[in-house]
């Protein structure tokens, strides 16, 4: 038995933008072959426009939808939601969904302080259970980081405290991982320009744009499993992790995190194990 | 008992998979009993009205599993008309460039493309370009890729020679997604880390006075009104 899904065996080598509609034109060359064309032809009498009309609203509508840019969009992109605050994201984000968190990529650089108060809990607790977890997250000691944390509106130092809690918090899951489960967190980092945040939980996948002088200083998108939006991302998260030249293991301590002592008494995140 | 039973919604996914259960009662509970009632009606009705009838319910379980989609309603709402990943990204933006009167651009990255797309493509005489660009001595310029300074003379040389109407202001903060607003309608958004290693990028552009285009003319305001970073806006 599998203990993770394998999201339905997609390629996550390349890319290729589809459009996903071939249901609806099934559905639909169905439709008028064995219902609108035999009832047309059959159709007689004082009641036969009915049918006549039907299949000009029909046509109307296909087409209307057909051209209509937002189906696309929305259909083949798999796109479920916008998201303009935390809150309305963990409002809409299923929980409860029993393989949601088996299977999780994480890309962090932009508001990690946010992001670890929001999703930690359920992340310590999908981990302990069994969770494949990739974390890819910008290299504290990276001189990019300067960048980072003036846009999170984070001190000196700040960041570099949060990954080294991401860090313990892999070393606590693995240390209390139940004896049947299989736990198997991996961190990477990077050394370049931020990445703008990312996260796929299984076949949900949240794309987050960097929105640092907007009025909510967030803006998330939503995308459902196997579609375009979903595997661009995927992609893209594959792309970067399997690089080698680009991401890369190491060991976060607390030496390398600039007055420790002060995030540490102001951390105001919790979590059990 | 009653923790089975809420589990048991639970598990039915409701909140994601509604319209499935919505799809599944309409037949069950409309469509189902008046096709058979129609059946059971034979001789009594006209051919073509029972045919008709059920022509109609079927329209309605087409409008409802195909047409009305909430994914459709939420790129509506947010006026969000394109999505694509495309090397070259810019082509539907100078459609709209030539017939505007208006044009706000943030650039940030692929400076080159950017500076081509101002000084190529043609325009109304009345129509006025604000281009932010980042400033090239501020702290951030240095983790850019391309030659920050060298761009932003070229456009200060651009905007003083060119018949265009430029205005140039630089901002001193982290980068910001290039984007291109035209008219304060339509906005085009070129994220510049959302790339894959082929050179295509994830583009983006919402249209129509909606909360995507509002949220662009907000940033885009704010930025020009005060481009020197001093906390969160």
């Amino acid at each position: 038995m599998k203990l993770f899904g394998s999201n339905k065996g997609n390629d996550v080598k390349r890319f290729e933008e589809k459009r996903r509609l071939m249901g609806y034109e099934t559905f639909l060359i169905g439709y008028i072959v064995l219902i609108i064309l035999p009832c047309m032809i059959l159709s007689s009498g004082k009641y036969a426009w009915m049918n006549i009309t039907l299949a000009v609203i029909l046509v109307a509508l296909v087409l209307w939808a057909y051209f209509d840019k937002t189906f696309v969009t929305s259909t083949s992109w798999g796109m479920r939601a916008i998201y303009t605050s935390l809150q309305s994201e963990r409002y809409y984000m299923n929980y409860q969904r029993t393989h949601f968190w088996r299977d999780v990529d994480v890309l962090l650089s932009y508001d990690i302080r946010d992001f670890l108060e929001d999703k930690i809990r359920e992340l310590a607790v999908m981990g302990k259970l069994g969770s494949k977890m990739r974390i890819l997250l910008l290299d504290p000691q990276s001189p990019y980081v300067e960048i980072v944390e003036k846009a999170s509106n984070m001190k000196p130092g700040e960041y570099a405290y949060y990954v080294l809690q991401i860090q313990n918090f892999m070393l606590r899951v693995n240390q209390a991982a139940t004896e049947d489960s299989i736990v198997d967190i991996t961190i990477k980092y990077y050394d370049d320009l931020p990445l703008d945040n990312m996260f796929r939980a299984y076949d949900v996948m949240f794309a987050y744009d960097n929105k640092q002088c907007s009025e909510e200083n967030f803006m998330s998108y939503s995308f459902d499993g196997n579609l375009n939006g979903y595997n661009f991302y995927r992609v893209f998260f594959e792309e970067k992790w399997n690089d080698e030249s680009f991401c890369y293991s190491k060991e976060i301590t607390g030496d390398m995190v600039p007055n420790y002592r002060v995030f540490a008494d102001n951390d105001t995140i919790s979590y059990r194990i | 008992m009653k923790k089975k039973l809420t589990k048991r919604i639970k598990a039915l996914d409701i909140k994601t998979n509604y319209k499935k259960y919505i799809t599944v009662l309409y037949v069950l509970l409309v469509m189902v009993p008046i096709m058979i009632g129609l059946s059971l009606s034979v001789g009594r009705t006209d051919d073509v009205v029972a045919k008709s009838i059920a022509n109609i319910l079927l329209l309605v379980l087409f409008v409802v599993f195909f047409i009305y989609d909430f994914r459709k309603k939420v790129a509506e709402d947010w006026g969000l008309v394109t999505m694509k990943v495309a090397e070259r990204c810019y082509d539907e933006a100078v459609e709209d460039m030539k017939k505007a009167h208006s044009i706000k651009m943030v650039m940030s990255s692929d400076l080159a493309g950017m500076y081509k797309l101002i000084e190529e493509t043609p325009c109304d005489s009345t129509c006025t370009y604000e281009v932010l660009m980042m400033n090239p001595y501020s702290e951030f310029a240095k983790f850019c890729k391309e030659d920050v300074a060298l761009w932003a003379e070229k456009l200060e040389t651009l905007a003083a020679h060119s018949s265009k109407n430029i205005s140039i202001k630089h901002y001193s903060m982290p980068p910001v997604d290039n984007f291109i607003l035209v008219d304060d309608n339509v906005v085009y958004i070129y994220p510049i880390t959302q790339k894959l290693n082929d050179g295509r990028r994830m583009c983006k552009s919402f249209r129509g006075k909606k909360k995507g285009t509002k949220i662009y003319v907000d940033i885009f305001s704010r930025l020009w009104k005060n481009p020197i970073y001093g906390g969160r806006v």
